[in-house]
């Protein structure tokens, strides 16, 4: 939590009460927090101060998130989460092909938020700049030390079973790709597949909620319905 | 058109200027012939002894000696301006052309052993006057030189004799012999005593031509004048003859084609024949030029009737006249009974005009009735004209119609932007009108309902976003809430209810959104094969621990190998989480629910079956219906709405999901359109783990 004070956290909606509340949030990590109202107000503020994070509304006055996130991207790198009311999957895809680093759709779970500014933050600031190791499978802030067969998500060391590390091992090492349910079944249990869809399901879901901040909506494992599974390569 | 005029002028002009050696007499033939007619008349009148000398050295008869000459060596031939001959021996004036036969030896005719047998001449000379001397009479006093009946003296010469009747058995007051030559003309007369002078026949062949030559040089030279005249007037006034042209064709645009037919082929017939009949006599040059001038201003009328009228001088006819006349009374009927008029009448025209036009033609030809004839062909004109405008009625209205068919099936496919018609034919102009106006109107109510549709959709948005906005700030706060401990400690149980109803209403307004997004059509799918098996099992997995938690057991049945269907995989997990998590939750604990996955021919069927923890005293349909619940005390968790969505996602799929109730027995049933396995993915292959983990049992 050292190292969180030096953090800069932008918060912009119009709505005053959220904003307010999540400073609270966010102070109580320990992060400082500067707040807008609205688009405009928040270029001015990124370019006297230093910001290390925004959370950035979509409907606001003057100048609305989605364009207030395109102006930002053609000067920073910071990363921005933006969260709105819009849930529908068009306008995520939106928001994160324009730049968004995340999105969270209103209302939220504040300390699902608070989880993702920290997720982000790790992300920036420390993954960034953090060298290879031997042995080591990286993808976003999680981090599989094959060697020593150990998962890292933000920096937090998670236990799994022999079997769920064996599936998220297979995730990781082929990110991106979506796996069946047989695949998965064949691969790590080693033996043909007999009616093993309820096992391998059950086992994700519960990995799921060991490395993801909100299960309903993860980042990393993600269920492809009705074909299988899937680590998003980020 | 300019240019051609002009060069028609100069050709005009010109023509004369060749033609003038086909004026010229000729000369030789002339005389030749001017010996022989002399030689018969004196052989007719007995001048000539036949035995005596040869015919054929006599040359010339010297009246004042009365005997032939022949010609020798000292023997001089003059020919004067005007024809006149004279034959000179050794210096003196022999004889001469000017007298040849004397009065009284014709006036002996009738009493003569020569029978003339005359016979008609062609035509005789009625120019001015000719050359005819008397020595002591004026000219002006020949009155009478017209009398008489011609006649020709046929083996001598083609010659004609002109003798007046009267003087058969009479007193012969005077005898005028005309013979007939191709050029110009040649006169004998022949005068009387009664004169007081003694008769003289004199002989002037080239004065009438000299005579016809003049006038031909005066009309020829006046021509040429004219024609400069009319050239320059034409190079000035190039603007007002066109001018005069458009005039010309406006008026002419007034007539019929067939007035104009007649009259062209009037003025080009009648004038021809009549210079074809005198052609004879007239100057050819003159009957070419005066063709051509006809012809020339006829084409020259056509040419500019064509120019400014164009086409339209065919179209106006009598038979367009009559079309017009019966289209505008057909106007007068409705559709049906328009079209049937059109169709009896093109028949019963064309066969009254055409079968009758032949017969009568046919026969007219056979009996060389000329008049007859063309009325035959009148007929037949007309009635081959109205079939051809039937016929193109016909094909108009068979065109136009199918542009309508093809515009109304656009339409039907729901290609509204097509282009509106422009049919103006008269037949079904009404419908093609119509047709526009339906395609309009349609337009306008989709445009309108497209813009509400758009309304609702965005009215939702709003909504959510005005719903979503406050409740974010509730929970947030109610988060912070439950961090406190507050005063006194029941607080904490209240705070603990409102975080409950906020995460209630939460999931309420969600669900809100999901089924007006879905009603609305506003709802976006990303259709793809899905295995309904996987997705089942998924499912299952993600409801584990409610499962657990409700005490109940899952039986799923479903064939070894996958079944796809179309879906959105999103959506249709939305679908079936509400249907197992409704079975779940309202199944009596320690009984089980089973789900059956089946194939159907185009359908694959999810079945789940539940036993209900509570009498189900409802119409299976209603609960279908928004906000309708199982409970009607309404106090369980949930919105009301998990049937409800998940109905309008199955439909939004294109399946179909029912409802039914057997005693306890709940039954639900999910079809959805079955779908082609996939390809086989484009997907990186697999990097297997190295050395595989077993994993522990």
């Amino acid at each position: 939590m050292e190292q969180a004070k030096m953090f800069n956290i932008l918060i912009v909606d119009d709505d005053k009460a959220i904003v307010d509340s999540l400073a609270i949030y966010l102070s109580a990590e320990g992060y400082n927090v500067l707040k807008c109202y609205d688009g405009m107000s928040a270029l001015e503020t990124v370019a006297e101060k230093q910001v290390h994070l925004i959370i950035m509304d979509v409907m606001m006055p003057r100048m609305d998130g989605i364009r207030a996130t395109m102006r930002l991207r053609e000067t920073h790198n910071i990363p921005i989460i933006i969260m709105s009311a819009k849930s529908e999957d068009a306008d995520k895809i939106l928001g994160l092909n324009i730049g968004a680093d995340d999105y969270v759709t209103k209302p939220f779970n504040p300390l699902e938020l608070v989880a993702r500014v920290k997720s982000q933050l790790r992300r920036y600031s420390v993954l960034g700049s953090m060298e290879k190791k031997e042995g080591v499978i990286q993808n976003g802030t999680l981090e599989l030390d094959t060697e020593r067969k150990q998962l890292w998500v933000s920096g937090t060391s998670v236990r799994l079973t022999a079997t769920e590390y064996g599936i998220v091992e297979l995730l990781m090492r082929n990110a991106g790709r979506v796996f069946s349910i047989d695949e998965i079944y064949q691969r790590v249990w080693n033996e043909p597949s007999y009616n093993p869809e309820n096992t391998v399901a059950v086992h994700i879901r519960r990995i799921r909620e060991k490395i993801e901040i909100n299960p309903r909506e993860p980042e990393y494992l993600k269920v492809v319905w009705g074909i299988g599974y899937k680590i998003e390569k980020i | 058109m300019f240019l051609a005029f002009v060069i028609l002028l100069a050709a005009v002009c010109v023509i004369p200027l060749f033609d003038r050696d086909a004026l010229a007499p000729n000369y030789t033939r002339t005389d030749e012939f001017t010996f022989q007619l002399n030689y018969a008349l004196q052989r007719m009148t007995g001048t000539v002894p036949l035995d005596a000398e040869s015919e054929k050295d006599a040359v010339f008869y010297d009246e004042y000696n009365g005997k032939w000459l022949t010609p020798s060596e000292h023997d001089q031939w003059y020919m004067d301006s005007n024809g006149y001959q004279y034959f000179f021996r050794r210096g003196d004036k022999f004889a001469t052309n000017m007298g040849v036969t004397s009065v009284y030896d014709a006036c002996n005719f009738a009493d003569s052993p020569y029978d003339f047998a005359l016979i008609k001449v062609d035509y005789f000379y009625r120019g001015s006057s000719m050359g005819v001397e008397f020595p002591n009479l004026p000219i002006d006093q020949i009155s009478r030189i017209d009398y008489g009946y011609s006649s020709e003296l046929a083996q001598y010469c083609r010659a004609s004799l002109y003798i007046a009747d009267e003087l058969a058995g009479e007193d012969f007051d005077f005898v005028l012999l005309v013979p007939a030559v191709e050029k110009g003309g040649l006169l004998n007369i022949v005068a009387e005593e009664l004169f007081g002078v003694s008769g003289y026949a004199y002989t002037n062949h080239t004065y009438i031509y000299w005579v016809g030559m003049r006038t031909m040089l005066v009309v020829w030279c006046c021509a040429v004048l004219l024609g400069i005249f009319f050239l320059i007037m034409s190079i000035i006034k190039r603007r007002s003859i066109g001018l005069f042209c458009q005039k010309l064709a406006r008026l002419q645009s007034k007539l019929l084609f067939e007035i104009k037919l007649a009259l062209f082929v009037l003025l080009l017939v009648l004038p021809m024949c009549f210079f074809i009949s005198e052609i004879d006599w007239n100057p050819f040059a003159f009957t070419i030029t005066a063709i051509s001038l006809q012809l020339f201003f006829l084409i020259w009328m056509a040419y500019s009737d064509f120019k400014y009228n164009g086409a339209k001088i065919f179209s106006f006819n009598i038979v367009s006249l009559i079309i017009k006349y019966l289209k505008n009374r057909d106007g007068m009927y409705p559709f049906q009974k328009r079209m049937m008029r059109i169709v009896r009448r093109t028949f019963i025209f064309s066969y009254l005009l055409i079968i009758p036009g032949c017969m009568i033609a046919f026969l007219a030809a056979g009996w060389h009735m000329f008049f007859l004839f063309l009325f035959g062909l009148f007929l037949l004109y007309l009635g081959i004209l109205i079939l051809t405008f039937g016929f193109d009625r016909y094909r108009t209205l068979t065109l136009s119609l199918g542009e309508l068919v093809s515009q109304t099936q656009a339409i039907r496919a729901g290609e509204l932007g097509v282009k509106p018609n422009k049919i103006t034919n008269g037949d079904i102009s009404e419908l093609a009108e119509n047709i526009n106006c339906i395609q309009d109107g349609l337009k306008s109510a989709v445009a309108k309902q497209t813009s509400s549709e758009r309304m609702k959709v965005e009215l939702i948005t709003n909504v959510s976003h005005d719903l979503k906005t406050p409740l974010t700030s509730m929970t947030n706060y109610l988060g912070l809430l439950e961090r406190e401990k507050l005063e006194p400690p029941e607080a904490n149980d209240y705070v603990a209810v409102l975080s409950q109803k906020t995460k209630r209403l939460t999931s309420l307004v969600n669900d809100l959104f999901d089924v007006s997004k879905a009603s609305s059509g506003a709802m976006e799918l990303k259709t793809e094969p899905l295995d309904i098996v996987s997705l089942t099992e998924q499912t299952l997995a993600e409801l584990e621990e409610r499962i657990t938690a409700a005490g109940v057991a899952i039986k799923l049945n479903h064939p070894a190998e996958k079944l796809w269907v179309m879906g959105d995989g999103g959506k249709l997990y939305r679908v079936f989480e509400n249907i197992i998590g409704n079975a779940v939750k309202y199944s009596l604990a320690g009984t089980r629910i089973y789900i059956d996955i089946s194939k159907g021919k185009n359908m694959v069927c999810m079945t789940v079956k539940n036993i209900a923890n509570y009498e189900m005293d409802f119409d299976p349909n209603e609960m279908l219906e928004r906000f309708v619940r199982a409970d009607k005390s309404r106090t369980a968790e949930g919105s009301g709405l998990g049937l409800s969505i998940a109905k309008s996602f199955t439909e939004l799929q294109g399946g179909k999901l029912n409802l039914s109730v057997d005693g306890d027995l709940f039954k639900v049933t999910v079809a959805l359109c079955a779908a082609q396995a996939p390809a086989s993915q484009t997907q990186p292959d697999i990097i297997d783990v190295p050395d595989q983990a077993t994993p522990e049992a």
